[in-house]
């Protein structure tokens, strides 16, 4: 995306906002738009977004993907008032968003937790945290080390005391 | 005998993100609770992951986010040629730690009385005892072998930590009904209090009671139609009467068991014999009368192949068809086995178990966390 005067103005009258990933790419998205995050709806009442707002911690790749998010999202709160558009918009989102936590690789899905965690937008974090969530489902404490890339730091004894406490849970 | 786990050797060419406790507990607090085994498993993987699900910080935000707890089970009190013996019906993966004492023919038995609060209250022989048990760590604690007459207890729990146990019973020979308060902080009885009532109404064995509030508990007495209350900041004793049973002439009645209303107030629930109904009252507060609500249940339609098939009528037969209460969910059994009904939907019964011996089911809700043990 190009980078744009950050007081530049759209159609819709709302004003435009410049946010900077930590690789220094430039996204321009409306105040609507970036106003789902709540860190930064926060600092637009504080009035302190002129010169762009940087984002130290979410990488350039991550935060399209948050942008992407924001902007469907966005388009769905503005259809809100048009019952027909609402109800084909929310499908095309929810596809939308299954199709976004589906694809991602772990790294990439927990990357994409943080920014939404950092940036304070409650939906995105709802629904990657549960797609994280789901995944512990059937897993063994073995599968979920290897599939979080986590040392057992457990002793021997340790984890077969564990076990043993709640071993109902352990069976398979 | 377990060769130690490999430590993990493999370098990570793209090592994951850290994900903070914050973060972590985001995740950790949507994994559901009526599959408990989830969270156990997780506070499995490492030391950090089980600090942070043990925590405070954690236990309470995932109670906010879940409020009630699911119900994992029913420890049921069963009956059989050999004497009564307690079971636990699953209706999850947990399964309760439950001390062996024996019973169904053994010398020694153990019954479950009520259950509240993560807890189970049993009553056990010999010695003859009260048995407050944590059933996910197994931690039990027996209470001075006080009783000799044990009529009916309830028990509740505050926080997790402290408890009280609350013993209430009728002296037959007497007329008089007692009561009493265990604290686990103070390890002591509470002098006892008593009333006088009527000697046809006896609080009754095992049946489960009701909590109002934090303070109020109610047992149905045997005969169905006093309701002893028993008031244990003030520890005041007093008998109310139950509904009055709708219909013209003497509905007869084949169960019948004290709930918790919409609201938390006091609720009352029966099975009418002769129009084969679950019918349900709530007692108003303000006015301390009973309301008969508009919601019955048609028992034939609810539970067809018990009440319409059998050549006796099961309900001629069995005399208490509501054996247990929790979380607007009615336990009624049937010669075909033991089904919850969900009180106020219209969803069909749910079977849980097929045994028809369960005369009492005192079911067990709490969350599996690991800072579930005390």
């Amino acid at each position: 995306m190009a980078a744009a005067a950050a007081e530049a103005t759209t159609d819709g009258g709302g004003k435009m906002i410049i946010l900077i990933s930590a690789d220094g790419k430039r996204f321009e998205v409306t105040e609507a738009v970036a106003s789902q995050s709540q860190l930064i709806s926060n600092m637009i009442e504080d009035d302190c977004t002129e010169n762009g707002v940087r984002l130290p911690n979410v990488d350039g790749d991550i935060l399209t993907m948050v942008v992407d998010y924001c902007n469907m999202h966005a388009g769905d709160a503005a259809a809100a008032g048009d019952t027909m558009k609402a109800s084909s918009t929310e499908e095309e989102l929810k596809k939308f968003d299954a199709e976004l936590v589906q694809a991602l690789e772990n790294p990439v899905l927990f990357k994409l937790i943080l920014a939404a965690n950092f940036l304070n937008i409650k939906s995105l974090l709802d629904m990657t945290c549960q797609r994280v969530a789901d995944m512990m489902s059937g897993k063994t404490p073995e599968q979920m080390r290897e599939t979080f890339s986590i040392e057992n730091d457990f002793t021997p004894e340790e984890e077969a005391a564990i076990r043993q406490e709640n071993a109902w849970a352990f069976d398979d | 005998m377990n060769p130690p786990l490999p430590p993990p050797q493999q370098t990570e060419s793209r090592p994951p993100p850290e994900l903070r406790d914050d973060v972590l507990a985001e995740i950790f607090s949507r994994i559901p609770p009526d599959d408990p085994a989830i969270l156990v498993r997780v506070s499995a993987v490492c030391k950090p992951w089980r600090r942070l699900l043990s925590g405070r910080i954690f236990l309470s935000r995932y109670h906010a986010l879940h409020r009630a707890p699911p119900i994992l089970g029913f420890f049921c009190e069963e009956k059989a040629l050999t004497g009564p013996f307690s079971s636990f019906v699953r209706t999850t993966s947990f399964r309760p730690i439950i001390p062996d004492r024996g019973g169904g023919g053994g010398d020694g038995w153990l019954i479950p009385c009520d259950s509240r609060h993560g807890r189970a209250l049993f009553i056990t022989q010999p010695p003859l005892q009260l048995l407050v048990l944590d059933p996910i760590t197994g931690m039990e604690r027996p209470l001075a072998a006080v009783l000799c007459a044990v009529d009916g207890c309830g028990h509740h729990d505050c926080h997790g930590r402290a408890y009280r146990v609350a013993l209430v019973g009728t002296d037959v020979a007497g007329g008089a009904t007692h009561a009493a308060v265990y604290s686990s902080e103070t390890y002591a009885w509470s002098d006892p209090t008593s009333i006088d009532h009527h000697p046809n109404a006896r609080v009754q064995a095992r049946r489960p009671s009701v909590l109002v509030g934090n303070a109020r508990l109610y047992f149905l007495c045997d005969n169905n139609t006093s309701i002893v209350e028993f008031d244990m900041a003030t520890m005041t004793l007093s008998v109310i009467p139950s509904p009055p049973l709708a219909g013209p002439g003497h509905e007869e009645v084949c169960g019948a068991l004290l709930v918790t209303a919409e609201g938390g107030g006091l609720g009352f629930a029966a099975i009418l014999k002769q129009s084969r109904t679950l019918h349900q009252w709530s007692k108003e507060e303000a006015t301390n009368q009973w309301k008969h609500l508009e919601h019955v249940r048609d028992l034939e339609q609810l539970l067809p192949y018990t009440v319409g098939v059998h050549l006796h009528d099961p309900f001629s037969r069995m005399s208490n068809l509501l054996v247990g209460f929790a979380d607007g969910v009615i336990v009624v059994r049937t010669h075909d086995g033991v089904f919850t009904v969900e009180l106020g939907s219209s969803r069909p019964p749910k079977k849980v178990s097929r045994r028809s011996a369960i005369v009492a089911a005192f079911p067990y809700l709490s969350f599996c966390t690991p800072g579930t043990s005390s």
